[in-house]
């Protein structure tokens, strides 16, 4: 199966794509360089900054500082790019202190400024409302929004399989009423529910609470496709020779299962799950978008959208609508990568 | 087919049954009940509610009953196209519900006809000149409009629309009609500001179904059948359109079942960004402010509406494939 | 007479798929004569080109093949028509398929399109082809059902195909192709998937018919069985090429080319002796990719003359009577 897979040639792209963005999950402190809650109003609204890599023909990467000047209208702070001052910007420099992996403590970035100013910050991808550095930002929301997506998957996998092997496995009048709940569920529009129970959950509850509840929200419906998907598996393979073979071995049914039927499926389940996370990020991040998901201070590419609702906001500082990018990406390189493995394990079709 | 049916009726209904309970578990959920939120209602704005009278309200709306209880007095009340109060507005739901809940739904089907429209044509194409650039141009839309949710697209889309137009795309209405009594004129206009939201809404659909239906075809168009009909002197438009098209079309069919929830809850959040007047930003008002018959009632009614129009769909399936009607007539 | 120009003349047919990998010479110079009432069998192992010779003689080859070279005449009304040079999706092409040239299958099931009743599909058929209007073609579809043996012709019109057994599908089908009465009809192994007792009525069907309209018929098959008991003449396939051809007789007493020789060695006969081995052909058909500019079989050939076979292709030469086999073996040999 592993050939098979290598052959699809936008397929081993995605899963490239995947595992880059996991890498960031991993090192989104080492790659963002501002602290992504310190938000400072005076810096609001920001446009990216362009990194200019040559200065007078040497390569000396900087950016422009930011010059300060009283709005004549508002009487607010305003900054402007100055081309006056140039801000170095170094690789691999001291930023604020993070654990890496959660586990070494260290101040290291992998980019960042050094300047004494605190107009001399950098700003690759501007500022939010709040003068929060959206690239920054953007590091944490997506190791949020992946995160969630991996464990919003891991759930419905717990209650496909066993939902859908059970029906499988079983059959009969099991097998039927689990297939009409399938069915139900299928049939009810699931927005509309998830808001309502989105909604229901307390204002008080922390963070870490509300990321969970929101992740059994919405795996509440991704399980039905995996339930479905295993239970086909697990019809076809139970009539198959070699299960019959087995059980005038004498092998128990424990050991059936384990033995020879988990291991052909296996590749059916992976298939579907890595298409199944996609509709957990965007469940998400729907839901984030709306307000209902996960809420300030929790960072995900929903809440980073959220600034973007405002359409005159918008015009001013398009910017904002960046964090859909990686949503974009993200979600065409797992549907490749779940196309590619859904070929390489049955080349047949279901 | 009466068996065929027969089940599909039983479905729905169970699942009218499931939609009422997740409904009614939707209303109960927020802690505290209707009357804790009356209450602190009547208090912001001045008025005062006695212990008693609290107790009395309590025990007129029944919630000193179990929940069961409170379930039936509900059901009851909304069969008799009672839902209650919206206590954000003051009035009853059904009033400020009104149109919203047809606007949704015509928002919805508009979405699955044009997606049909375009899904159909295009996955034909596809199939019968694979590989060719139609096909690969296709195939391209049909990824965006995987991998882009719909309110993505519809925030890029209001955005471009504010940038180069200066105008704002949103919203189903001209401004002189939006408040207008219904009438021809209203009706027309409604249908000329359609086609974005449905385009919007439908191109994750129209891409899942372009995909879908370029598959089936492409295995079908590998069938005997087809040379046969070739063979037997048919111009080639006829031999791919009559036959595999025909039977290809049949999970196509299928699938549009489950095209109609899918539709409805995008359009929730893609009328909240297009500032359509649908039942999506009243539902998340509603949401926000605990307003919890209000809620309720339009996740019952949305979802009532959608089981409605899959067993419609399912009638269309049985009409179209022959194999289900002759079931069992052997 | 009639019988005595043949209703088709196939001669250097060439048919070559164009894939990004290579080239296959499906059919590679393949040439024989159809004359009516007259049964043609086309054999050979599985990909020698047999079907697809079949279709390329109704130009429904499918992309990325596509017919090279070569002359499909065809006589209609003493008037000779060369198919090869006819537009595939035109018009006239269009007529001749169905109406003078008619194809069944292999498997009739999945001839039929599922979701139509086979009636209308032969209705569709007829009124392509002959100017009837709907009443007219419906009883002349009830008509050919009862004519190859269908009970209750008149019901069954308005059947669907996955309603009708197996057996009377396969009539159906043959009806189908008969519905306007093409003068050759070829079957493309139309018994493979009967069992024998099946198989033994539809051919006896197929010569029933073939005796009463008088139509040619070309048996594609790989059952030698069935050849010997049908066919009045014969064409051996061998990669694409016609190795040997001539009247059946002749073929099975007297076969010439050494594959033909091989073909009849390896059935199995009930005369022989008790454990006797089944003699087998040396070697496997090579990859289509790589077929050899020379003689086609002589890797395999336990005749081969180096020096002479694997230098040169070679024509079909006369054997005897009617009989010709591409062999060097018979180079200089007087018929």
């Amino acid at each position: 199966m592993w050939w098979r897979f290598r052959r699809h040639r936008l397929a081993m792209l995605g899963t490239a794509v995947v595992l880059l963005f996991y890498g960031v999950v991993l090192l989104a402190d080492f790659l963002a360089y501002a602290d992504p809650v310190a938000s400072e109003a005076q810096r609001s609204l920001l446009p990216p900054q362009r990194i200019h890599w040559w200065l007078n023909g040497r390569w000396e990467p900087h950016v422009y500082g930011l010059a300060g000047r009283r709005d004549p209208v508002t009487f607010k702070r305003v900054y402007t790019p100055d081309p006056s001052r140039k801000v170095p910007v170094r690789f691999v420099v001291h930023g604020f202190e993070y654990r890496l992996f959660g586990l070494i403590p260290t101040d290291r970035h992998l980019i960042g400024v050094e300047g004494a100013r605190p107009e001399d910050t950098l700003f690759l991808l501007g500022t939010d409302e709040q003068g929060r550095d959206l690239w920054s930002r953007l590091m944490y929301g997506t190791r949020t929004s992946l995160t969630i997506g991996l464990v919003g998957v891991a759930f419905s996998l717990v209650l496909g399989v066993l939902l859908g092997g059970v029906s499988g496995l079983y059959g009969g009048i099991t097998d039927t009423v689990i297939q009409r709940v399938i069915e139900i569920v299928r049939s009810i529009p699931t927005i509309p529910l998830w808001m309502g129970l989105a909604a229901a959950l307390p204002n008080d509850w922390t963070v870490m609470q509300v990321y969970f509840a929101i992740t059994v929200i919405i795996s509440l419906v991704g399980w039905t496709e995996l339930a479905r998907v295993v239970r086909g598996r697990f019809l076809s393979l139970r009539e198959e020779d070699f299960v019959t073979a087995a059980e005038l071995a004498g092998s128990s049914q424990m050991r059936i299962i384990v033995h020879h039927l988990v291991p052909s499926f296996l590749s059916h389940i992976i298939a579907a799950t890595t298409l199944a996370i996609p509709a957990m990020i965007i469940s998400e991040t729907s839901l984030s978008f709306l307000g209902l998901g996960l809420r300030p201070p929790a960072i995900s590419w929903g809440v980073l959208l959220q600034q973007a609702q405002n359409i005159q906001a918008l015009a001013i500082s398009p910017w904002l609508l960046i964090s859909a990018v990686p949503v974009i990406i993200v979600i065409l390189a797992l549907n490749f990568m779940g196309d590619g493995l859904r070929d390489a394990a049955d080349p047949y079709g279901q | 087919m009466l068996a065929f049916l027969t089940r599909r009726l039983v479905l729905a209904v169970l699942t009218v049954w499931a939609v009422s309970v997740l409904s009614f578990a939707v209303i109960q959920l927020p802690p505290g009940d209707y009357i804790s939120s009356y209450i602190a209602q009547m208090s912001a704005s001045g008025s005062f509610v006695s212990a008693q009278e609290a107790e009395a309200l309590r025990h007129q709306y029944g919630l000193d009953r179990p929940l069961y209880v409170q379930y039936l007095r509900w059901m009851e009340m909304v069969v008799q196209g009672k839902f209650g109060m919206a206590l954000e507005w003051g009035r009853p739901v059904s009033e400020v519900i009104g149109d919203r809940l047809w606007l949704t739904m015509a928002v919805s089907i508009a979405a699955i006809l044009l997606t049909w429209v375009l899904a159909l044509p295009i996955g034909i194409y596809s199939a019968v000149r694979q590989y060719s650039f139609g096909d690969y141009l296709a195939t391209l839309v049909g990824f965006i409009g995987l991998a882009v949710p719909s309110f993505m697209l519809a925030l890029v889309l209001m955005y471009l629309g504010f940038r180069l137009f200066n105008a704002n795309v949103g919203g189903l209405f001209s401004d002189e009609l939006a408040q207008a009594p219904w009438g021809w004129a209203k009706t027309w206009d409604l249908l000329k500001h359609l086609p974005l939201p449905a385009a919007i809404l439908g191109l994750g659909g129209t891409a899942q179904l372009i995909r879908i239906m370029r598959a089936n075809l492409l295995d079908e168009l590998r069938k005997p059948y087809v040379v046969t009909a070739r063979a037997r002197g048919l111009a080639e438009r006829q031999v791919i359109l009559k036959y595999p098209v025909r039977v290809a079309l049949n999970p196509f069919a299928s699938t549009v079942g489950y095209l109609l929830p899918y539709v409805v809850s995008g359009s929730i959040i893609v009328s909240l960004v297009l500032g359509l007047p649908t039942v999506g930003p009243l539902l998340l008002r509603a949401l926000v402010a605990q307003d919890m018959f209000l809620a309720g009632t339009i996740v019952l009614l949305l979802g009532v509406m959608t089981v409605v129009g899959t067993f419609l769909s399912d009638l269309l399936l049985m009409w179209i494939d022959p194999r289900i009607r002759l079931e069992g007539r052997r | 007479m009639a019988s005595d120009r043949p209703l088709l003349e196939v001669r250097d047919l060439r048919t070559y798929f164009f894939q990004d990998e290579g080239t296959v010479r499906a059919v590679d110079g393949a040439g024989f004569s159809v004359f009516a009432g007259r049964t043609l069998g086309i054999v050979g192992e599985s990909g020698c080109g047999k079907s697809v010779t079949a279709r390329s003689i109704l130009r429904i080859v499918e992309r990325p093949g596509r017919l090279v070279s070569g002359e499909i005449l065809l006589r209609r009304d003493g008037v000779e028509t060369d198919l090869a040079r006819l537009d595939a999706g035109g018009r006239e092409m269009r007529q001749v398929r169905g109406g003078d040239i008619a194809l069944i299958f292999q498997e009739p099931m999945t001839s039929f399109s599922p979701v139509h009743t086979v009636g209308s599909q032969m209705i569709e058929t007829i009124r392509l082809h002959q100017q009837l209007d709907r009443r007219a073609a419906r009883e002349k579809a009830i008509e050919m059902f009862g004519l190859v043996g269908i009970p209750r012709p008149e019901r069954r019109v308005d059947e669907y195909a996955f309603q009708l057994s197996g057996g009377l599908r396969q009539r159906a089908m043959i009806a189908l192709a008969l519905s306007c009465a093409p003068r050759i009809l070829i079957a493309d192994e139309p018994t493979t998937a009967l069992d024998v007792t099946t198989q033994a009525q539809i051919l006896e069907l197929l010569t029933r018919l073939q005796r009463r309209e008088g139509m040619a018929i070309i048996l594609i098959t790989h059952n030698l069985g069935v050849v010997a008991e049908m066919c009045d003449e014969v064409v051996v396939m061998y990669l694409g090429r016609v190795v040997e051809r001539g009247p059946v007789d002749a073929i099975f007493h007297e076969p010439r080319h050494p594959y033909t020789r091989a073909l009849l060695r390896s059935i199995p006969s009930i005369h022989a002796p008790v454990r006797t081995r089944l003699p087998t052909i040396a070697g496997s058909v090579p990859h289509p990719y790589n077929r050899p500019a020379c003689c086609p079989f002589h890797p395999r050939c336990p005749d081969f003359m180096p020096g002479r076979c694997d230098q040169a292709e070679p024509a079909l030469l006369p054997t005897g009577p009617g009989h010709q086999a591409a062999c060097f073996l018979y180079e200089g040999a007087r018929p």
